[in-house]
């Protein structure tokens, strides 16, 4: 209770030392602090001003970006481009695959088309081997058919010795540089292998992957970042938000303001606090009998000093 | 027996002429006998809390006494009271609260030291508060039985900062001595506490140099 007397007198002396030690504090902390938080930009001439939206389809409408928003902007901004950035390495990938895919595609038909002439035309196989063209013609698609034979079964399946020694054969009559006098091989008459399946495996790849290729170019397109300095678009508050793009929910500006007020309100009590600890402790007190004959008024006697007594 | 008997930490002087502190009270004592036209009665009081009131007015009746001058000590710090464990508990029933209280005879509540002759009216029971100290007739009654039984009177009252009734009670005395203790009294308490009184004999005195 005491404590509280002597708290009370002290604030009842000195309440004009807090409370400006503590307005000019708080006020100073709440510019500060505002500062910090609102940044001026330095590409707009004041806090006000209106920008024209890139992205909006509609001309002509223009919404002011607070500087709350300016910060907010920047970091979507940022994580756009990483977005961006990571869609295309993954575009780049896709086509790559789309590329591979077509080559297989390709190598199919081809084999396919060989085929259908190897069923179409037996006899005219002597005939063909008698021929430079037909014979690099038949190495050619005999090579294509190895590769998709490697591609099903081991080296040594029969059908792989057979088509290799083929090619052999084909490469040493080419080196020769004329027919083979030796009869040509007589293979078998023997259906030609249905590659149906891989075709349909490859062409629904592709289509897999085309549709995958047509999804990352509508996002990227939709991650298009502005150019530098350019105007950016945001949700206006004002304005009906389906002419407009919106990176962001709307934020309330105020709440920083009230944040900053009651924080540099709290701080500038504990500094006006200190302020009048300091003022009191700095009040001169009466040290002597000098000192208490010059407070004194006239009509007030001083009359001694009693030195300090020990028991 | 001395007075500093069951004192605990109180400094107060039995013997006054053997010591720097009773030459000093001694020469206070001279000041107060030196005015004229004046009740003799005196006030002691002080702008704030521990800054010696109490020491200041038991050394100041015990200057009195050995002088040989009738006087009385009125304890009207209530809620503070010292003077039990100054000089000991009172062996009476009643104590000087009882005077303001109940309106019995103050002379009923003042007991007489066997060492020395000083008359002490002293509280009884410690009180919750000092608002015991109201201006009325029962306090008026004991300032005029106090004046017309004995030479001086020397009350000590509670400080500034804790009554709001000390300006009325030191209205009805002749002299108020407000002490000041050095290093401690601040400048503008004691501004302020001679603004509040404001009475034409007031007396400032430092305690503890």
């Amino acid at each position: 209770m005491g404590m509280l007397g002597t708290m009370a007198q002290t604030l009842r002396r000195k309440w004009k030392l807090a409370v400006a030690s503590c307005g000019l504090f708080a006020l100073a902390s709440i510019v500060i602090i505002l500062m910090v938080i609102h940044p001026v930009p330095p590409f707009r001439s004041d806090s006000t001003t209106t920008q024209r939206t890139s992205a909006s389809p509609a001309p002509g409408i223009e919404t002011s970006v607070e500087p709350a928003d300016r910060i907010a902007i920047e970091a979507a901004q940022q994580k756009r481009s990483e977005r961006r950035r990571d869609q295309l390495i993954q575009l780049a990938s896709d086509q790559q695959q789309r590329q591979k895919l077509d080559g297989d595609r390709q190598r199919i038909l081809a084999v396919i088309a060989a085929a259908k002439n190897k069923q179409a035309t037996p006899s005219e196989e002597a005939g063909e081997a008698s021929d430079p063209a037909s014979l690099r013609e038949h190495l050619a698609s005999a090579l294509v058919h190895l590769i998709m034979l490697e591609k099903q079964y081991p080296n040594d399946h029969p059908d792989v010795v057979a088509v290799r020694a083929e090619i052999t054969h084909v490469q040493a009559v080419i080196a020769k540089g004329g027919p083979d006098p030796r009869p040509a091989v007589r293979h078998p008459v023997e259906p030609a292998p249905d590659y149906t399946p891989q075709l349909l495996s490859v062409n629904t790849a592709i289509e897999a992957i085309d549709s995958k290729i047509a999804a990352e170019a509508q996002q990227l397109a939709s991650l298009q970042i502005p150019e530098p300095g350019a105007p950016i678009a945001v949700p206006s508050r004002h304005l009906p938000t389906d002419a407009f793009h919106i990176t962001f929910p709307p934020r309330t500006v105020i709440r920083p303001v009230l944040d900053a007020a009651f924080v540099s309100l709290l701080f500038g009590a504990l500094f006006a606090a200190l302020i009048v600890s300091v003022s009191i402790w700095r009040e001169e007190s009466i040290r002597d009998e000098v000192a208490l004959r010059r407070l004194l008024p006239t009509g007030t006697a001083y009359i001694g000093t009693i030195p300090k007594m020990r028991q | 027996m001395n007075a500093s008997e069951g004192t605990d930490s109180f400094p107060i002087e039995g013997d006054l002429t053997h010591s720097s502190a009773g030459e000093c009270y001694a020469q206070v004592v001279d000041r107060l006998l030196a005015l004229e036209n004046t009740k003799k009665q005196v006030l002691i009081t002080s702008p704030g809390s521990t800054e010696g009131k109490t020491v200041t007015a038991v050394n100041l009746a015990l200057a009195f006494n050995a002088r040989r001058i009738p006087v009385l000590l009125i304890e009207l710090s209530f809620k503070k009271a010292r003077f039990a464990r100054i000089f000991s508990p009172t062996p009476l029933a009643k104590g000087i609260e009882s005077v303001l209280s109940e309106g019995i005879p103050l002379i009923s509540t003042v007991v007489v030291r066997n060492d020395n002759g000083l008359s002490v009216a002293m509280v009884k029971n410690t009180q919750s508060s000092d608002d015991l100290i109201v201006p009325g007739p029962r306090l008026d009654q004991l300032l005029k039985d106090a004046e017309g039984q004995y030479l001086w009177t020397i009350i000590d009252a509670p400080s500034i900062a804790s009554s709001s009734d000390i300006r009325s009670i030191a209205e009805q005395v002749g002299v108020v001595v407000l002490v000041a203790r050095a290093r401690k009294t601040r400048a503008s308490s004691l501004k302020e506490a001679i603004l509040k009184i404001a009475h034409p004999n007031l007396m400032v005195l430092l305690n503890d140099k």
